[in-house]
């Protein structure tokens, strides 16, 4: 087994507002180890970036509020460092590459200054060297160094997303991790940009916490996946145990929601029902107003987390027999 | 960027135009006869007749306003004051130093001001802080600049004894107008600046600046001010437009001799030529204000920039409305 | 169609509850609104509640500190000044409402017709009121009501025309948003004509911003009118009007203090409360707008 780089221990994050409690992310789990490329998938909602964003320390506050857990880096608990420290690892140690290309860079700033910025913050440089050294992230993420002095404007969007990698890469991180980093490019442009990460992501032996609700990306790119539902990760296993050997129901929902090609089926089967409303979360299980293989208990308690064997954890009643507690 | 400020410039001449040809209709249809007021009650038929002529004043409308403009343009002659008979322009630019003295004081002081309390309003917002700053901005734009100016005499002046009450001469009598005119324009400021960086803070560019592990400090002030001066340089421009006016107010009660004053007292007398002389005088520093205004737009915003230095800009926009359509 | 009006109206009238409440939960909208429900009472009300008349002139009562039986002080002619502020009232409401009635009304029909037909006549409209805009606000009115001549309706006049620019921008650009909405072709396809569709299609829905700029220029108008009026262009004796006492008791302010304070505080006040007001009603028409 791996080192472990990152783990998310016993996670709760809150939203409030006057008149509600969002309960964001509901005690949540999850490790990363060293190099390893690790799928988040869910739904809009079921808390992705929240966990995302709690592990940079940047859950807007207010409105949100870490409430418990740890997220143990390399041993130090993220939650527990104040803000210089924290800042020393972001961007520096962990960097994160966000959703919107278009809002994610600096208007009136050259592509040049943001990813300068972040060299000078994190290396003991000369600006000149700074400079120099922007120019060549520039360069690995694939575009011309003279277009430094240009302003994000003067990019397309694929583009401006390759300088938020390079702004993500440049103090050579060891966790990076992307929140939908293609969702909003065109489909062409999605491949590039994600061959782009894969191939940088070996090449700098990064770990990778790819954050999507897109299936395909993440057979694509990583080696582990993790289904969240609803603040809570229900499924965990390597891309095989996940993909071929579905247990949860969410997740066989998920499959079964999206074409396949070397089958023909008449009809895609969505998964019935909506996501309950997270600050008003039932008693029980999160999924089981809309799960297929319901059982009574389910409404009544929420059910445990189950490793199935080989570690593939499974949180569902279904498998409590087979498996035992993780 | 030239071609843009020759074609800014180019642009403010219709403008003018209208504002002269506005003013001159205004003194046209005044009641009073300028031969009278020139040559006082006592004046003759005859001489008042004497004095239509030598005023061109029997031309019709269109014939005096085209001479009105001729002698503005080829000989910078805005008319004669009737009162002390100088040329307006002259008795104007006698006064002008102290008023853009007054109004630059006020706009340097309301910009320090407005931002930094804008800015800390908005990185607090709700706070006790960030209320009392909302407040106090609110009663500065609800004050009567005039009144203010009172208040600050009789409490500065009269009670305390700290500050002259009246005059222009040395720093210690800039305070209190500087203060009168400024008051509004810094709560507007703030205003502006607060509303501005609360839209700025949420944007996602400042969470990738936070991300990159970057001081709050310099992502407020570097990052995000940046963003947001748009609209606050938008309001610091009207801002000027309100000092001068506040000027003629305010010079008034402090005595300045500015063009305030001049032109409050020439209303006082019905003294025309100089009321429109200096309402165009100043509608003149108020297109250069704007000028500057988008400038100052091309300089901290590079969008725009790279408009004014596309070579066709209207050609660019028209194609991207035809693909959106 | 007829169920389709009902449905938009009834969706309409949500809208307006929910603004509302919205305007309600806000303390500093109601503290303005209060105030203002405060002023117009007293100007209604004025003879009933003031102590004395306001143009009872007691020489041998001149400059009489404020006291339990003259709260706020006496002037130069031994006038009660609390009288003369609440009858003043009077005078600065009707101006701030009538010259705001003007400014909307002409402003709204130049922006609409300016938005709605675009091109040259945009043009032309727009030309003129950057004309008027080159001008400082205060100044334009200043030299309208010198041109007219002092009297309380020319200063309604030259304030009212000098905040025409400020609607007619306002409204262009709201009328431009909606003029190629589908709602509007669809007016047009059923044949209603130009007037009909500003009026009953486009206006109607440009209504908020309207209402927000009318109130905050209230306290404009009302600014503006005391600035007049201190320059004696404006209201003339005997007739209390704010302005007009600051600019009479200005001689004085060396020697009795209260002769200018309370007027300004009356005009701080009123203006205050229009500004508190109109602000939360902005943020209660546009929710999107508040953080």
């Amino acid at each position: 087994m791996r080192e472990k780089l990152l783990e998310i221990k016993n996670l709760k994050v809150v939203y409030s507002t006057e008149e509600k409690v969002v309960e964001a992310v509901n005690h949540i789990d999850l490790t990363i180890h060293r190099g390893e490329a690790l799928g988040l998938i869910g739904e809009t909602g079921a808390g992705k970036t929240t966990t995302a964003l709690s592990i940079l320390n940047l859950i807007p506050d207010p409105p949100g509020k870490i409430l418990e857990g740890e997220i143990d880096y390399n041993g130090t608990n993220l939650l527990s460092l104040n803000q210089k420290a924290m800042r020393s690892v972001r961007g520096n140690k962990i960097s994160m590459i966000f959703q919107d290309p278009m809002t994610a860079l600096n208007p009136v700033m050259t592509v040049g200054d943001q990813i300068a910025e972040v060299i000078r913050l994190h290396h003991k440089i000369s600006r000149k060297e700074a400079y120099i050294k922007a120019q060549m992230m520039l360069e690995t993420v694939g575009i011309p160094g003279n277009r430094l002095k240009d302003f994000p404007h003067q990019f397309s969007g694929g583009m401006k997303q390759r300088v938020v990698i390079a702004i993500a890469l440049a103090c050579n991180p060891e966790l990076l991790i992307a929140d939908e980093p293609t969702t909003a490019l065109d489909v062409t442009i999605q491949e590039q940009v994600l061959d782009l990460m894969d191939k940088l992501q070996k090449e700098f032996n990064t770990s990778l916490l790819l954050i999507t609700h897109d299936l395909g990306v993440v057979a694509e790119v990583c080696e582990t996946v993790a289904i969240m539902y609803a603040g809570e990760i229900v499924e965990y296993g390597t891309l095989e145990q996940v993909y071929n050997d579905t247990k949860h129901p969410y997740t066989r929902g998920l499959f079964d929601s999206i074409p396949k090609f070397n089958e023909e089926v008449k009809r895609l089967k969505p998964i019935k029902g909506q996501m309950p409303n997270p600050a008003n979360l039932p008693v029980g299980c999160n999924f089981a107003d809309r799960c297929p293989d319901v059982m009574p208990k389910c409404r009544e308690a929420d059910p445990i987390v189950i490793d199935t064997g080989e570690n593939h954890l499974v949180k569902c009643y279904k498998y409590m027999a087979g498996g035992y507690e993780a | 960027m030239l071609r843009f400020l020759f074609r800014r410039i180019l642009m403010m001449i219709p403008v003018l135009l209208g504002v002269s040809l506005v003013v001159f209709i205004m003194s046209y249809f005044t009641p009073g006869d300028p031969a009278v007021m020139i040559l006082g009650d006592m004046a003759t038929q005859e001489d008042i007749e004497m004095m239509h002529k030598e005023l061109k004043l029997d031309e019709p409308f269109v014939v005096q306003y085209v001479n009105y403009v001729k002698n503005i343009v080829t000989k910078g002659d805005f008319g004669t004051s009737y009162t002390t008979k100088q040329p307006v322009l002259d008795e104007l630019l006698a006064r002008f130093p102290n008023t853009f003295k007054l109004a630059g004081l006020s706009v340097i002081l309301s910009v320090l001001i407005g931002i930094t309390v804008g800015i800390i309003s908005a990185t607090r917002q709700y706070s006790i802080l960030d209320n009392v700053a909302t407040a106090l901005s609110f009663i500065g734009v609800s004050m009567p600049n005039f009144w203010q100016g009172m208040m600050l005499i009789i409490v500065f002046s009269v009670w305390l004894g700290w500050l002259p009450p009246s005059g222009f001469s040395t720093p210690l009598h800039w305070i209190l107008p500087a203060v009168t005119i400024g008051t509004s324009s810094a709560a507007q400021i703030m205003r502006m600046t607060r509303s501005s960086m609360l839209e700025v803070i949420r944007q996602d560019y400042i969470r990738t600046a936070r991300a990159k592990g970057q001081s709050e400090r310099v992502v407020i002030w570097r990052h995000a001010l940046k963003n947001a001066l748009i609209p606050i340089i938008t309001v610091v421009g009207l801002s000027f437009g309100r000092l001068l006016g506040g000027a003629v107010l305010t010079e008034s009660i402090f005595s300045i001799a500015g063009i305030g004053k001049l032109m409050v007292d020439a209303i006082n007398l019905r003294n025309y030529p100089l009321v429109q002389g200096g309402v165009l005088f100043i509608a003149i520093v108020m297109s250069v204000v704007n000028l500057i205004v988008d400038v100052l737009y091309a300089y901290v915003d590079p969008r725009i920039r790279t408009q004014f230095t596309t070579f066709n800009i209207r050609k660019k926009y028209r194609m991207e409305g035809d693909r959106d359509e | 169609m007829s169920e389709k009006t009902i449905e938009i109206r009834h969706k309409s009238s949500g809208m307006m509850r929910d603004a509302f409440k919205r305007l309600m939960r806000n303390k500093a909208a109601v503290l303005g609104l209060v105030i203002i429900l405060i002023l117009i009472l007293s100007a209604i009300f004025a003879n009933v509640v003031a102590p004395f008349s306001y143009d009872e002139q007691n020489l041998r009562q001149r400059f009489l500190a404020p006291s339990p039986e003259h709260w706020f002080g006496t002037d130069e002619y031994g006038r009660d000044i609390f009288s003369r502020i609440l009858y003043g009232s009077r005078t600065s409401l009707m101006v701030g409402a009538i010259s705001v009635t003007i400014s909307s009304g002409i402003g709204t029909l130049l922006g609409a017709i300016s938005g709605y037909y675009g091109n040259r006549v945009d043009n032309i409209i727009m030309r003129f009121i950057d004309i008027m805009l080159a001008i400082p606000n205060i100044l334009l009115a200043i030299s309208i009501a010198a041109t007219l001549g002092p009297g309380i309706v020319n200063v309604m006049i030259a304030v009212g025309i000098s905040s025409v620019p400020g609607y007619a921008r306002l409204v262009r650009a709201s009328v431009m948003s909606l003029r190629d909405q589908e709602f509007i072709e669809a007016a047009r396809s059923i044949g209603a004509n130009d007037f009909r569709i500003i009026m009953k299609h486009i206006l109607p829905n440009c209504m908020a911003p309207i209402i927000v700029q009318a109130t905050m220029s209230i306290a404009i108008a009302i600014l503006s009118a005391a600035a007049l009026s201190f320059l004696g262009l404006g209201v003339q004796p005997p007739m209390p009007e704010w302005g007009s006492m600051l600019s009479n008791g200005r001689a004085y302010i060396r020697d009795y203090w209260w002769v200018v304070t309370f007027p300004g505080v009356a005009i701080m006040a009123t203006v205050f409360a229009f500004n508190l007001f109109g602000d939360g009603l902005r943020d209660a028409l546009d929710p999107r707008l508040k953080q």
